[in-house]
């Protein structure tokens, strides 16, 4: 049976994934920089607008999967609540930044700021509704969910109006940039995580034996952990611009906390794949894929990030922006592991969405090209940082590197086009299905 | 079930109240520019004094040009051209005004054999002076960024001897080594025992001409643009022969070190 709210999340998954292929395509040009410095490319397209483009088509993608996610989660848990068509209406203003911003990026006009708070509007609007109509708040498995996912969502919009409100709250350059350092860890590190987990839960709960009270407790206390873990791995973004010795003492933690969340996170994943049921879709392997991510990202590069004496040396660097780039990384895979696992159920067959291919080309795409993003981040300390060697020097000694976290990136295109042309061919035919709910 | 969604409840509170907590403790940069050429990061003090134009004002025009598309500040921003954050400490304000009036090329633009060019930006010298001053106290405010690199600090601890490869140890013997050897052979063309012509002319004394060849420019400011740019001025009696790609072939490090050998010729 397909609901209009599913049919607005089904929307919603075709959007993630036409976004997610845009940006794979963008991130392979802007990484060619590393080709040619004089190419014709970075003529025709100045790399800093390019590389404006794909981070905006990759908050993009992952927003529009955690609304659509979102969605569904609502739709489960309370299919007697609203469900007019208003829910597909509500998400054309969605529909339309995810398309003005990039351009907007592309063609420099300076109305990003003010779209990207727009965007941070509907997302706080659509937590707000979905709070609504998922219902009181309860100690159940669906009241728990709610909770965790909505609270994910009030932070990924907070944090986007307060980064494109920070000029306005301030002109100093130093607490400017650690506003929006904040408010990125907010929308990212700590907002993206929660929805990420609830919708991981949601999964688990499907595809495995598990109880609902167990995946219940599971979730809440996995989200805990992570907002604190996210919490502490922002603030070595602070420590350049003169924070106060007590907090960065009290970021030192962060080497225990942090890697603590991610291994919670994975043993309570753990639990669940290896006991899965009958009809389980390939789901376990994204959150698999997730999980290895989390562990990386949160439990390794930025646990070890957050330590003072060892952050001085890494701010700045490729090495410093890993681990949000690795955290991020894993939200996407549970969202992409969300998709396959609605619409197999949206289609009431419960078979094989996307197949296996794209998941082993986008993995060894993400943590390839993460680990050539390491690996110039350890360049750039040793060179620059260490030897003293000059910026532009030290560039162009990354170089190569870069060039081989390029191959990750052509990978991770491949893998998003096949899961993409998987998405398409076994699309829900919505014309049949629209109106039956 | 209900305590495990208390238990995310206070993780939540304590995480929003760590962001806001360690957000306080931030000071605020355009205080930190009063007054910071007291501090030990060799601010130009003529920038970063109670006269200086307001930060915010430099703020404002480092956003509207744009600069953190090519250049980053903290290491965050485009990344295609230098970091600025410690740019007046390290060259000083005098060499940022002539870069920012476009009468000296960036070195770092120089030196590095991809041609990014800097855009003529055609700031004002308002603009030019509240920018310097944005720039000092984004100097001040970061003053563990980046970190000494560690070969200085091992060095001025004793830990190593200087340079141990080649024994050269300050910035004028590596210039004197890079005047008399490849890529440059400046000696071959230059003595510098006076009125002694190879090619071109006689480099003795020269600290003390540099200061007065072209009216307003600092010695150090003339000798590196005569090495970048060498048919700018021409010594009256001497054709246009010297190497124009020197800026190629020698890094940023190995051009100070050569202008502060010259300027020791006084």
């Amino acid at each position: 049976m397909m609901t209009t709210m599913k049919h607005a999340a089904y929307s919603l998954f075709t959007l993630t994934v036409a976004a997610f292929v845009l940006h794979a395509l963008m991130a392979l040009v802007v990484g060619a920089q590393f080709l040619a410095a004089n190419s014709l490319l970075a003529s025709i397209l100045p790399y800093p607008n390019g590389a404006g483009m794909v981070a905006a088509w990759w908050r993009g993608a992952l927003i529009s999967g955690i609304l659509g996610g979102g969605l569904i989660l609502a739709a489960d848990a309370a299919p007697q609540a609203v469900d007019s068509r208003r829910w597909r209406r509500g998400f054309l203003i969605w529909r339309a930044l995810v398309v003005a911003v990039p351009l907007c990026w592309l063609l420099d006009i300076p109305l990003i700021a003010g779209l990207e708070a727009t965007m941070g509007g509907v997302v706080l609007a659509a937590g707000a509704a979905l709070w609504r109509v998922w219902g009181a708040a309860s100690a159940s498995f669906e009241g728990t969910l709610r909770l965790v996912w909505t609270a994910g969502a009030a932070c990924i919009g907070s944090g986007l109006i307060l980064h494109a409100c920070a000029p306005l709250l301030t002109s100093s350059f130093a607490r400017q940039t650690a506003l929006s350092a904040l408010a990125d860890a907010l929308s990212g590190q700590i907002g993206l995580s929660l929805t990420a987990v609830a919708l991981a839960f949601w999964q688990l709960h499907r595809i495995s034996n598990l109880t609902p009270a167990w995946a219940a407790r599971g979730a809440a206390v996995c989200a805990g952990v992570l907002v604190v873990a996210g919490a502490w791995l922002a603030l070595p973004a602070l420590y350049p611009l003169g924070a106060a010795d007590g907090v960065r003492m009290l970021g030192g933690l962060g080497v225990g906390i942090a890697p603590i969340a991610a291994i919670m996170v994975a043993a309570h994943a753990h639990r669940a794949l290896v006991d899965r049921n009958a009809s389980a879709t390939l789901a376990g392997y994204w959150i698999a894929l997730g999980v290895v991510l989390w562990l990386l990202g949160v439990g390794v590069v930025g646990a070890f990030g957050t330590l003072p004496a060892l952050a001085v040396w890494t701010a700045g660097t490729p090495l410093a922006a890993l681990s949000a780039s690795w955290s991020s990384a894993g939200a996407a895979a549970i969202i992409l592991g969300m998709i396959n696992q609605a619409m197999a159920e949206a289609r009431g067959q419960n078979r094989r969405i996307t197949g296996l291919l794209p998941f082993w080309l986008i993995a060894a795409g993400w943590l390839g090209s993460g680990a050539a993003m390491g690996m110039a981040g350890v360049v750039q300390v040793m060179t620059e940082r260490a030897l003293g060697v000059a910026y532009l020097d030290a560039q162009r000694l990354i170089a190569p590197l870069g060039c081989l976290g390029l191959i990750g990136g052509l990978m991770t295109v491949l893998g998003i086009g096949v899961y993409a042309l998987g998405f398409v061919v076994r699309r829900v035919v919505l014309p049949n299905a629209v109106g039956k709910g | 079930m209900r305590r495990a969604q208390v238990f995310f409840g206070i993780c939540l509170s304590i995480a929003l109240l760590l962001g806001i907590g360690a957000l306080l403790t931030i000071p605020d940069a355009t205080n930190l520019s009063v007054g910071a050429s007291s501090t030990s990061l060799a601010v130009d003090s003529r920038v970063a004094n109670d006269d200086s134009p307001n930060t915010v004002d430099g703020f404002a025009v480092w956003q509207s040009n744009a600069c953190a598309g090519c250049h980053t500040l903290l290491g965050a921003g485009g990344g295609y051209a230098s970091d600025l954050t410690r740019i007046v400490a390290r060259h000083g304000a005098d060499e940022l005004r002539a870069v920012l009036r476009h009468e000296l090329a960036a070195p770092s633009l120089i030196a590095a054999t991809n041609a990014r060019i800097m855009p003529r930006l055609g700031l004002t010298r308002g603009e030019i002076e509240a920018l310097i001053a944005f720039l000092s106290s984004v100097s001040a405010s970061a003053p563990l960024f980046p970190p000494q690199p560690l070969i200085e600090t091992a060095i001025q601890t004793g830990l190593v001897a200087a340079d141990p490869f080649d024994a050269v140890s300050t910035p004028v013997e590596r210039g004197r080594r890079s005047f008399g050897s490849a890529p440059a052979n400046c000696a071959s063309c230059h003595s510098l025992e006076p009125d002694s012509i190879i090619v071109g002319p006689s480099l003795a004394g020269v600290a003390v001409r540099a200061l007065t060849r072209v009216p307003g420019q600092s010695a150090t400011t003339y000798l590196r643009n005569s090495i970048l740019y060498p048919s700018d001025y021409l010594v009256p009696g001497y054709a246009d022969a010297m190497a124009k790609n020197l800026g190629g072939m020698l890094t940023t490090d190995q051009i100070d070190d050569v202008i502060a050998f010259l300027l020791t010729l006084g």
